[in-house]
């Protein structure tokens, strides 16, 4: 069983190394490590509950001076403290106050749940490292308070790049590359994913692909008459897009014979154009945009609630034994006359409670949504590439309680957590992803049940 | 005067040792110079560099033509200064007119298959090239533990020891002070990391052997040998480097400590002393006499000797562009062999390339 243990710097003696008692070994510990840091010495074990490192050895291994529990882990004849846990990121400023910015408050609630993971966070980004020495001036929040210590290489990172854009930049590429290629440490939530890859990739998986509607690359306008004909209203989203932005509903009046364009324009406005033919609608709306990096989607019809369109948001993590588990579920009701969803577009967040009165329904919705997460996040874990540790799930329910899927968001956004309600979840979805890397880590270090396949 | 260039990829490389050079030269008529590739004007074919102020005792900025003898010390890394600089002294190999102490060595892989089917290959490692990581997943078996290590690598940078068990895969590796160890749980992300690790440069496989002694510390035998001013190989220093405890490497870089060899060899009962004594003897002539006949002329060559437990011996790295430092530590009294051999040697090389050119000139003659 895992388990942390207070720390304890002594101040009078020197060379020295107490674990609790507990701690089993079939060979003689000798060195204890820290991140990347290791040093030989003698490792003791005591009665008490704590990790008791005299100061010399704690300066050796570049351990800050904040008090939090840690982790003890043992392979072969070393001790390992931590887990150190790198989030890595960009876009600092040079403002101890805000130091990376508008995320500065997001990273500090990200980082204050340590004392109860047991796992000591910090963030770094690429000119914090320090490749000939082997550490990392990282940034920690402690005590209500940004500081910086200079420690090792951590055991595992955690991607937290904000955005395609700089995930693409070649230097934050390579420092990427360096510490998994060349230090072997483990990196979690790698990249965004492409909408149509991983489509692709759900739709060869025969358990979800129930869940998947129908998604092409944009290819002629006769797909889209067709999927219009078939499903009466179709999407049109960038293949690379987040926040729902540039998502087109093109809908198709029978009666009349004319087509219907619903959209959120650049003023922030939401639209809802007619035309008489589908070349003019694409002509007008689409004049310009490259329709190659657009994908088509079979409309769905969801369930409404006070006319509006409502689908949820799933959060899924990984928790500290490597099990996925949903950690939030979230209705958004469309805002009238919207395309989507998104908060920015006029949506609101309910709880499914505030939507769904009656308790055996919310009972059935929660059911259905969880067990389609649960599902969809394995089946994804399994055909991408990289460790996953966390997904926000953007699902849907239509008329006949079929669950949907529309997006997967390997680094979902916490907007949903501006409900109060849905606060406490916040905190555990925080929770959950730096306790993932605790499993990370021991994985790396030694995973004897699994089967090498 | 001979003019003698020193070159390598930085200015601040090597000070200590080339000042000991340049400090020497004037007694043998040779003036030093010292210069990065790069600083060769394309043009004028001046270099932008530094000359030897005996008087100053020091190095002074200086414009100068490429020198006559050149003591290529130049280390590469995957950097664009690298291969721009590798580029430049290609180029310069090939101009008659100056002349090269020595040639340097191919990549490791190339190495190895110039000199498997030659008579050292009893003491090689076999060697192949890591061509995928699922290949080499599939080939690694829990009786055979193997290291990976870069073809152009040096100072034992990016080696790594692989060991399947029947769940997983165990992976360490020696970094400057510090031992990282891996465990892969899944065959994929162990194949996803070694991939990774090729995409960036040429890996090679070997066999691992057991090269340790007392107390799991990894430990080598380090020679070097060298050409006297008559142009002969000769040994001059023999000694034990050993690593981490519990390290994979014995590099000096990798927090490695030098011992002399003599005060190792005495520990061993005398049969497999003398056994290994004489291996040693026999595999240190043959080496350059080998590589004399495949390569272009060397220098200078160190070569890294490892003994597994059995008393065996194995070559673990022939180089061409050694270090000094354990042959200083354990033979100080050497210090002036060692800062006169590459002049000498050099001024060898020039006088004999003068009566090369007058043994021409009379053959044309004569014809």
């Amino acid at each position: 069983m895992k388990k942390y243990f207070p720390l304890e710097i002594l101040d009078h003696s020197h060379q020295k190394v107490c674990i609790p008692s507990q701690i089993k070994s079939n060979v003689k510990l000798t060195k204890i490590a820290f991140g990347t840091h290791m040093i030989e010495t003698e490792i003791e074990q005591h009665n008490r509950q704590s990790i008791s490192l005299s100061r010399d050895i704690a300066e050796k291994l570049l351990l800050p001076p904040i008090k939090i529990p840690m982790h003890l882990f043992i392979a072969n004849e070393t001790v390992i403290i931590g887990p150190l846990v790198g989030v890595f990121t960009s876009g600092f400023t040079p403002f101890l106050l805000r130091p990376i910015g508008e995320r500065s408050l997001f990273f500090a609630k990200l980082l204050s749940v340590k004392k109860s993971v047991g796992a000591l966070p910090f963030i770094f980004g690429e000119q914090h490292i320090n490749w000939e020495q082997g550490t990392i001036h990282g940034l920690f929040y402690h005590l209500d308070g940004w500081k910086t210590y200079e420690v090792p290489f951590p055991n595992v990172v955690y991607d937290r790049l904000p955005n395609r854009k700089t995930e693409r930049q070649t230097s934050l590429r390579l420092v990427k590359e360096r510490l998994q290629s060349e230090y072997m440490i483990p990196w979690y939530n790698p990249g965004f994913f492409n909408k149509l890859d991983v489509n692709d990739r759900l739709q060869q998986n025969e358990n979800i692909n129930t869940f998947l509607p129908e998604t092409y690359a944009f290819s002629s306008f006769s797909d889209i008459e067709q999927m219009l004909s078939k499903y009466g209203h179709v999407f049109i989203k960038p293949m690379n897009g987040s926040l729902g932005l540039g998502i087109h509903q093109i809908l198709f009046d029978k009666v009349e014979g004319s087509y219907f364009c619903r959209y959120r324009d650049l003023t922030g406005q939401n639209k809802l154009i007619k035309f008489s033919t589908l070349e003019s609608l694409m002509g007008r709306i689409f004049k310009g945009k490259n329709l190659n990096r657009m994908l088509i989607q079979q409309g769905i019809y969801l369930l409404r609630k006070d006319k509006r369109p409502v689908d949820f948001r799933v959060h899924t993590n990984k928790d500290e034994k490597g099990n996925w588990i949903v950690t939030a579920i979230a209705a958004k009701l469309a805002g009238a006359g919207s395309v989507t969803t998104h908060v920015k577009s006029g949506g609101v967040i309910k709880t499914i409670e505030e939507v769904f009165p009656e308790i055996e329904e919310q009972k059935e919705v929660k059911r259905k949504l969880a067990d389609a997460a649960i599902k969809l996040s394995e089946a994804l874990e399994e055909s991408m590439e990289g460790i996953i540790g966390e997904i926000g799930f953007d699902l849907g329910i239509d008329r006949n309680g079929a669950v949907w899927l529309f997006e997967a968001n390997s680094k979902p956004g916490r907007s949903i957590f501006s409900n109060p309600q849905l606060r406490e979840y916040d905190l555990l979805t925080r929770k959950l992803s730096l306790s993932f890397a605790i499993y990370l880590t021991e994985r790396a270090i030694s995973q004897p049940e699994e089967i090498f396949k | 005067m001979l003019s003698f260039g020193l070159m390598t990829l930085s200015l601040n490389h090597e000070k200590g040792y080339f000042y000991e050079l340049a400090k020497r030269a004037q007694s043998h008529n040779i003036q030093c110079f010292r210069f990065v590739p790069s600083s060769i004007h394309p043009l004028t074919q001046k270099v932008n560099g530094e000359q030897f102020n005996l008087t100053a005792n020091g190095w002074e900025p200086c414009e100068f033509p490429i020198p006559e003898v050149i003591y290529d010390r130049c280390f590469y890394s995957d950097d664009s200064h690298s291969s721009q600089c590798k580029a430049i002294v290609k180029w310069l190999k090939t101009r008659k007119d100056i002349l090269f102490l020595g040639h340097g060595l191919p990549n490791k892989l190339h190495l190895y298959d110039a000199i498997a089917n030659t008579s050292l290959s009893p003491y090689l490692l076999h060697s192949m090239p890591l061509s995928s990581g699922e290949k080499l997943i599939q080939s690694l078996s829990p009786q055979q533990a193997v290291v990976i290590k870069p073809v152009n690598g040096s100072q034992g940078r990016g080696i790594y020891l692989l060991k399947i068990t029947s769940n997983e895969l165990h992976v360490q590796t020696d970094k400057l002070t510090t031992h990282l160890s891996r465990t892969f749980a899944s065959s994929r992300s162990a194949i996803a990391w070694l991939n990774r690790l090729i995409s960036n440069q040429d890996y090679f496989v070997q066999p691992y052997v057991n090269l340790r002694y007392e107390g799991n510390v990894p430990f080598d035998i380090r020679t070097l040998i060298q050409k006297d001013e008559k142009g002969n190989w000769r040994e001059i220093c023999r000694g034990i480097r050993t690593g981490m405890r519990n390290g994979i490497i014995s590099n000096l870089r990798a927090g490695g400590s030098i011992t002399s060899f003599e005060s190792w060899i005495h520990t061993l009962p005398e049969s497999q002393s003398e056994f290994i004594c004489n291996e040693l003897d026999e595999v240190l002539s043959r080496i350059p006499i080998i590589l004399d006949q495949k390569f272009p002329p060397l220098f200078e060559l160190g070569v890294d000797i490892g003994v597994s437990d059995n008393g065996a011996i194995w070559i673990l790295d022939i180089n061409s562009k050694p270090g000094r430092t354990v042959a200083l530590t354990l033979k100080p009294e050497l210090t002036e062999i060692l800062f006169n051999a590459p002049l000498l040697y050099g001024k060898t090389l020039k006088i004999r390339e003068r009566s090369h050119s007058n043994e021409e000139i009379f053959s044309i003659r004569n014809s």
